[in-house]
């Protein structure tokens, strides 16, 4: 059966690199002795699949991944076995079970929601307001992509899907929805980066959060938790 | 605290692998520090990844905090980055439980792995802000110790040590912490916990000790400067090994750490005796435990950590007297959930293959040997009882059996070495390359030399290291001979080793240039990317110390050796014996299986003399 689980990434866990965390969490199941399917191979390993990596330094309270076992559990057992056994920092915060043949996790993501705190010494609230909103305001906003190979100018405007700003003095709150996975990929720190320079100050980014993972489904974001369900019609409209 | 861990945040972003300075791994121990009377810090003067593979620290944080009345809490030294934003931030070293800074704790120890650790153990010191002296600490200060095989020659740091520690540490740090506590509730001053801690055995405290040293720079004596301290200091061994107290819960670290294992240590000692093996003589007698005792301490260690591996680390683990038992329950009890069993190195048999067999069930990765020298006569010499035959045979069993890629380690260098026996490092490897297993084939051989260093308390203290270029042209010999396509030569620069021979047997004058090739810049000195051998140089020409005295020189067999008021148990007159006999060429075969060769640990320690395989 197929286990799927909404981790949160607290404080104490922030900076653990995400392959690290695979092998936390890979210790975990081991400790709780869950039945975990291996693969096969000359080096089997746990079938544990995580939706996307999250860098390092941010915090999170939807990081998602699938756990595939290979006899059945009671979801409320295999949350209570598990929870014992995660380190400080990392909290399961709920869980489900998944069709077997559902697609990969990670394939799955097109969109995360983040919370992002920035210093901008010197600037007023007001002002900051404003930047942001002559900033969003524009029809594109390019940024410089470098791989190792090449770089390319990107328009990310269309990549930015929702966003609001909390001001204060000296800096501010931001809530971005952004593209993410396959279908376009956007970081916090490049879209806030983007604004610093098109307003022309010094900033600093001080704390990233991702808030959420989603699925786009007809039109419509929903987490990954969330079973997506055909919309009446929609099978023959489409 | 708070504003530590504000600037520790601020700072982490930046430096590479912050995990290793953020702490909170499973099994992390973290206590209520106003509830603890005494505090010590365990300081691994390498990166936390070297540091957390490191049995002997997982062991003592085990036994510390079991102790209700004590706590202990782990550092390790910082990566030239963080060292950078460090020092730019002005954030004193501290501890990965509860961040305290190290200058906080009561005991500050550190353990000495390996000698081209020393510049971090004063970097480490010095990012503390503890006065890098002993002579110049205070009442509010710390007591720095030391423990570790380096211990057994801690004159080069004996100015900054305020004691150190001989042996093994579960029971002596112990008396110890005992001690401390007793002293610091009736608020002692510093030199009554010194005058106190000197008395139990196993300390050796440097300032109660003179040097004397005569015109030609040797030493002439090393005597107590005061009464009640012994003349010499003799180390500590636990009796019963079977019964010692073991960590069920070693701390399980987030990064890929050297060794990221559960570690089940089989036995402490190795009788097979080899003459250039420090570890060989300090850690003698053997002491096996009981293979129930271990096998339920596997089962514990796998269940508290999660780790998916189990490696036997001892000297010499095939040398435990149940071994082929041990790793058929291992094997059949937790293979079948995907818990591999490991084995360090093997010894060129073909039961070591039978046993590796065992324990590789899927991936046949290369099989590691050290036959450490090229021919008979020098094998003779180091007394390591290995033959060619041996060796090919069992590379052939093993070849059979599917592995295809050997590693082989020989040492340069070695005492009576000729160009005949470095030719027979290349001779020997080409043998193992050209031979045609049926079944099987051979991919890869690795030929890996390292530099002959001279150790105290072995037979070849009384040896002096081959000079720099001598040895650069011996590994040139090898490596150009050893170009083929089978064939690859991996092999050890010559200054590292140089300088692992000079503070290998230094005496208390090498401190000076120690400290000042620190202040020159000098740390993580085993990194050969941090490696600055002309900062070292430098440090010696000011200090006005010959570096090749220590490091080249052959002391006389009547010589005072810097480190012979420290006592491993091993008599000197043993030594000396086993030098003559390594002269001479004659073998001495290993005294648990045949007969004792009255090196006098046994009785020197009060230990019952065993046979293999009797543990009571």
């Amino acid at each position: 059966m197929r286990i799927r689980v909404k981790l949160a990434k607290d404080e104490a866990a922030r900076f653990i690199s995400h392959l690290d965390l695979a092998g936390a969490v890979e210790k975990a199941v081991r400790r709780a002795g869950l039945p975990i399917a291996y693969s096969e191979g000359f080096t089997p390993r746990p079938k544990i699949a995580f939706a996307s990596a999250l860098a390092l330094g941010a915090t999170s309270t939807a990081e998602y991944a699938d756990f595939e076992l290979r006899e059945r559990l009671p979801i409320a057992e295999f949350v209570r076995r598990l929870r014992a056994q995660l380190p400080e920092g990392l909290r399961l915060l709920a869980a489900r079970e998944v069709a077997a043949g559902a697609p990969a996790l990670m394939a799955e993501i097109d969109a995360a929601g983040w919370e992002v705190a920035a210093r901008l010494p010197g600037r007023r609230a007001a002002e900051v307001a404003r930047a942001w909103e002559e900033f969003l305001a524009r029809e594109r906003i390019y940024i410089c992509k470098e791989t190792k190979h090449k770089r390319r100018d990107l328009d990310i405007r269309p990549l930015i899907l929702k966003a609001r700003l909390v001001p204060c003095d000296e800096g501010g709150t931001w809530d971005l929805l952004l593209r993410s996975g396959s279908s376009g990929n956007l970081r916090p720190e490049e879209v806030l980066t983007a604004f610093f320079a098109a307003a022309g100050w010094e900033g600093k980014i001080e704390r990233i959060h991702r808030t959420g993972l989603y699925i786009e489904r007809w039109g419509e974001l929903m987490t990954p938790l969330v079973e997506p369900r055909v919309p009446e019609e929609a099978g023959e409209s489409e | 605290m708070a504003q530590l861990l504000k600037t520790l945040e601020e700072i982490l972003p930046r430096v590479e692998k912050p995990a290793r300075y953020w702490g909170g791994e499973w099994n992390q121990v973290k206590k209520d520090w106003q509830a603890v009377p005494i505090h010590m810090a365990l300081c691994f003067p390498d990166i936390y990844e070297v540091g957390m593979s490191h049995l002997g620290s997982k062991i003592l944080y085990h036994v510390v905090n079991a102790r209700s009345d004590a706590l202990m809490e782990r550092v390790y030294a910082p990566w030239v980055d963080m060292e950078k934003e460090l020092r730019a931030a002005d954030l004193p070293l501290f501890s990965l439980e509860t961040k305290t800074p190290l200058a906080g704790f009561d005991l500050v120890g550190f353990t000495l792995q390996y000698e081209m650790t020393y510049t971090n153990v004063l970097n480490m010191l010095d990012l503390a802000g503890i006065p890098l002296r002993a002579a110049e600490r205070g009442e509010g200060d710390p007591f720095v110790l030391a423990g570790g095989p380096c211990a057994f020659n801690p004159e080069p740091l004996a100015p900054f040590l305020d004691f150190v520690v001989l042996g093994e540490g579960e029971e002596v740090l112990g008396e110890i912490l005992d001690l401390a506590r007793d002293w610091k509730a009736r608020r002692g001053a510093r030199a009554d916990f010194l005058t106190a801690v000197a008395a139990v055995p196993g300390v050796y405290v440097p300032a109660f000790y003179d040097v004397a040293y005569r015109l030609d720079g040797t030493v002439a004596a090393v005597r107590p400067n005061r009464p009640g301290v012994p003349e010499r200091v003799r180390k500590r061994v636990v009796r019963d090994f079977d019964k010692v107290t073991f960590p069920e819960r070693p701390v399980v670290p987030f990064l890929d750490v050297v060794h990221d294992r559960v570690m089940l240590e089989l036995f402490r000692g190795c009788a097979r005796g080899c003459r250039f093996c420090q570890a060989g003589m300090i850690y003698r007698p053997v002491r096996e435990k009981d293979m129930a005792t271990l096998l339920a301490q596997a089962e514990k260690l796998l269940k508290n950590t999660g780790y998916g591996e189990i490696s036997l680390a001892s000297l010499s683990s095939l040398d435990y007297s149940h071994i082929a038992e041990l790793i058929d329950a291992l094997v059949n009890q937790y293979g079948t959930e995907g818990v591999r069993v490991s084995l360090p190195s093997l010894r060129a048999d073909s039961f070591a293959v039978e046993q590796a067999r065992k324990v590789h069930e899927v991936r046949r990765s290369s099989l590691t040997f050290a036959p450490e020298a090229g021919s008979q006569r020098l094998r003779n010499v180091i007394n390591k009882n290995v033959t060619e035959g041996d060796l090919l045979a069992t590379v052939e069993t093993a070849a059979e059996a599917g592995w295809n890629a050997f590693k082989l380690y020989f040492m340069l260098g070695l005492p009576t070495e000729t160009d005949d026996d470095v030719l027979g490092i290349v001779e020997l490897a080409r043998k193992v390359a050209n031979l045609k297993p049926q079944g099987g084939r051979i991919t890869r051989v690795t030929v890996s030399t390292s530099n002959f260093v001279p150790k105290p308390h072995t037979p070849f203290q009384w040896e002096g290291q081959v000079e720099r270029e001598e040895l650069r042209r011996r590994q040139l010999l090898v490596h150009e001979r050893l170009k083929g396509k089978r064939l690859e030569h991996r092999w050890h620069e010559p200054e590292q080793s140089f300088l692992e021979a000079v503070f290998s047997k230094g005496d208390r004058r090498t401190a000076a240039a120690l400290e000042r090739a620190w202040r020159l810049g000098c740390r993580l000195d085993g990194w050969s990317e941090h490696f600055r051998f002309d900062l070292w140089q430098q440090a010696f020409q000011e200090t006005g110390l010959d570096p090749t005295f220590y490091a080249n020189r052959k002391p006389a067999a009547g010589e005072t050796l810097p480190w012979d008021h420290l006592d491993p148990g091993v008599s000197k007159e043993f030594l000396l014996q086993e030098r003559e006999r390594a002269l001479s060429g004659e073998r001495t075969p290993d005294c648990s299986r045949e007969r004792c060769s009255a090196c006098g640990v046994c009785p020197a320690l009060d230990i019952p003399i065993r046979r293999r395989g009797e543990t009571k």
